[in-house]
């Protein structure tokens, strides 16, 4: 993936210095994970130049955003900014607010978003005259969106913006943010503390600790790969990705196929050919060293021990590739022993349809 | 142009309060807005400064400022020298003396305004292009309205009950420095009751008006957002 720009970035705050250095991809989704208190709201806000003291180096398309002589205010950096609250003006109307932000930035290049159309895919049309008052929490939320996405910025920096959401209002939100994500050809960063978040959208993923950056890299590698601390979490999960092959219409299901030729049957009615990224944790794959052909489970893939990421007290936490697809399965230490379990070892994972999620 | 005989002194409190306040909105703004927003130590004593004439005695602060504005204080011989005009005993230096004891009239209800504007909405303005100074009459004013009717209502008010300080710096010249206190007190002392109450009356009626509208906008408005 080619880089867009370059960061590093120091910040001494009372409890921890932030100190990181990292490139900014030029498209696709950086995710910043962390625990609350790590540093990435931070970490964020000192890339919008939203923090005074910021020290460092900022490149971004060319431009310079903060060096030792200067810094550019926030206001010339061309960014978007979702907050965790939507800081929608309350005395504007839905539309001034969207407004708000293009009459100021008549000068920025297009991001080809047609406002009509991103309202119709935001589901805001109907709200236009209202004021942010009289809107849920979710569509606040879909508010502040259009309002940063129609100011045509060069990168989206997006800070927890379902963290205030309800499951509902995030359910709502979630697969708007992955088609903006599939559909713009800017850069996103996103900050959360929520694995499921981060999975179902990052291409890139950043774990900070302490305001320091502990892992970087692809996410399907972070979320896999031994040294990586995203797959020792107890709610540990493989990501795929693919296109949706085949509809069971009648039983509300989809295949989906990824790109090394696995197959994967999720619930939901997505359309033929759409891209999907399915979730799997680690606690929903079961192994045999036999293919059963008499189960419930409807996917069952076979697959090559390829890793034990972590063994701790009941659990062992196992890496299989199938066909290059990496997965996680967590199975007991009981089990384990009894199947005589090793690396290199051919095995049949079983994942119930049931349990997975998909954007 | 004598309609009644207070209408001197009536018009001229008029004149002097909406000068006053107009100055005092126009320094008084950035003022507040510097101390809703700065982080700086010295905060404290800035706001202490500005809330003095609250407390002080208005006789006090009359007898500094007469010293300060008269031709041999630094100011009034400054402005004697650039003008040709004293301060004391004239409008001009009632002027000043007004701006300076209304000032935190002014400047509080204006501070507690920005203030709970807050700093979120404008780092939002400034992500979506604003510079500071169109965020500020974009955002921040229009959100700080109630402070503004407010800080006019209290900083006209006051102005019009001024008393100490005008008999101080300004003393009693019919045209030029007698208010309507003034005129009252002088009223009073020559036993002329009628004109006393007639004039009291005036600023009563006017004072509960005032009063009563800032109520009435700010508590609709607390309701309807």
């Amino acid at each position: 993936m080619s880089n867009a720009g370059h960061c590093s970035i120091k910040l001494q705050r009372k409890e921890f210095a932030i100190d990181v250095e990292f490139n900014i991809p030029s498209r696709g989704v950086l995710g910043i994970f962390g625990h609350s208190g790590s540093g990435k709201t931070t970490l964020l806000r000192c890339l919008a130049g939203l923090e005074k003291h910021t020290q460092g180096q900022i490149e971004f398309n060319g431009k310079t955003w903060l060096s030792d002589s200067h810094s550019l205010s926030s206001q010339a950096r061309n960014i978007g900014y979702i907050f965790q609250e939507d800081r929608l003006f309350p005395h504007l109307s839905v539309q001034d607010n969207i407004e708000y932000g293009s009459k100021r930035c008549t000068a920025n290049k297009p991001i080809s978003l047609d406002s009509k159309d991103l309202f119709e895919l935001l589901n805001i049309a109907h709200l236009l005259n209202r004021k942010p008052q009289k809107l849920s929490g979710g569509e606040k939320q879909r508010v502040a969106l259009a309002r940063a996405l129609l100011k045509n910025p060069q990168i989206m920096l997006l800070d927890e913006p379902l963290a205030s959401l309800d499951k509902k209002h995030k359910q709502e939100i979630l697969p708007f943010l992955s088609r903006l994500h599939r559909e713009l050809s800017i850069p996103m960063l996103y900050v959360s503390h929520s694995m499921e978040e981060v999975s179902l959208l990052c291409d890139h993923i950043m774990v900070i600790e302490q305001g320091r950056i502990q892992f970087d890299g692809r996410l399907h590698d972070a979320l896999v790969s031994p040294e990586s601390p995203l797959a020792k979490a107890d709610d540990a999960a493989a990501v795929l990705d693919g296109i949706v092959a085949k509809q069971e219409k009648g039983f509300q299901l989809s295949t989906i196929q990824t790109a090394n030729g696995n197959n994967i049957v999720v619930p939901g009615k997505t359309e033929i050919g759409q891209q999907v990224r399915v979730r799997i944790q680690a606690s929903n794959i079961s192994l045999c060293k036999t293919a059963i052909s008499d189960s419930s489970i409807l996917n069952i893939i076979e697959g090559t021990i390829s890793a034990i990421v972590d063994q701790c007290g009941s659990h062992v936490l196992l890496q299989i590739n199938s066909r290059n697809d990496l997965l996680l399965a967590r199975i007991t230490q009981k089990s384990y022993q009894h199947l005589e379990l090793g690396v290199g070892q051919t095995i049949y994972m079983q994942i119930k349809a049931v349990s997975l999620h998909s954007t | 142009m004598d309609l009644f005989p207070g209408f001197g002194p009536l018009l001229l409190t008029v004149k002097l309060a909406t000068i006053t306040t107009l100055i005092l909105l126009i320094i008084g703004t950035p003022i507040a807005w510097w101390l809703s927003t700065t982080r700086l130590r010295i905060k404290p004593l800035i706001e202490t400064i500005v809330a003095l004439p609250i407390v002080l005695p208005p006789t006090v602060m009359g007898f500094y400022l007469l010293i300060l504005l008269s031709p041999q204080g630094t100011v009034g011989n400054w402005w004697l020298e650039m003008t040709g005009e004293t301060l004391t005993f004239n409008f001009t230096g009632l002027v000043i003396a007004s701006v300076l004891y209304s000032f935190p009239f002014v400047v509080q209800p204006l501070q507690s305004a920005f203030e709970s504007v807050g700093r979120d909405l404008m780092e939002a303005a400034h992500t979506l292009g604003a510079r500071p100074l169109d965020a500020f009459f974009s955002i921040a004013m229009p959100l700080a309205k109630r402070g503004f009717l407010t800080a006019t209502v209290l900083g006209f008010a006051h102005t019009l009950g001024e008393f100490g300080v005008v008999l101080m710096v300004g003393g009693n010249i019919p045209g030029e420095t007698r208010v309507i206190s003034i005129a009252i007190y002088d009223h009073v002392e020559m036993l002329e009751y009628g004109k006393a109450h007639m004039l009291s009356a005036i600023l009563l009626g006017f004072a509960f008006l005032a009063m009563l509208l800032m109520y009435t906008v700010n508590h609709k408005q607390a309701y309807k957002p």
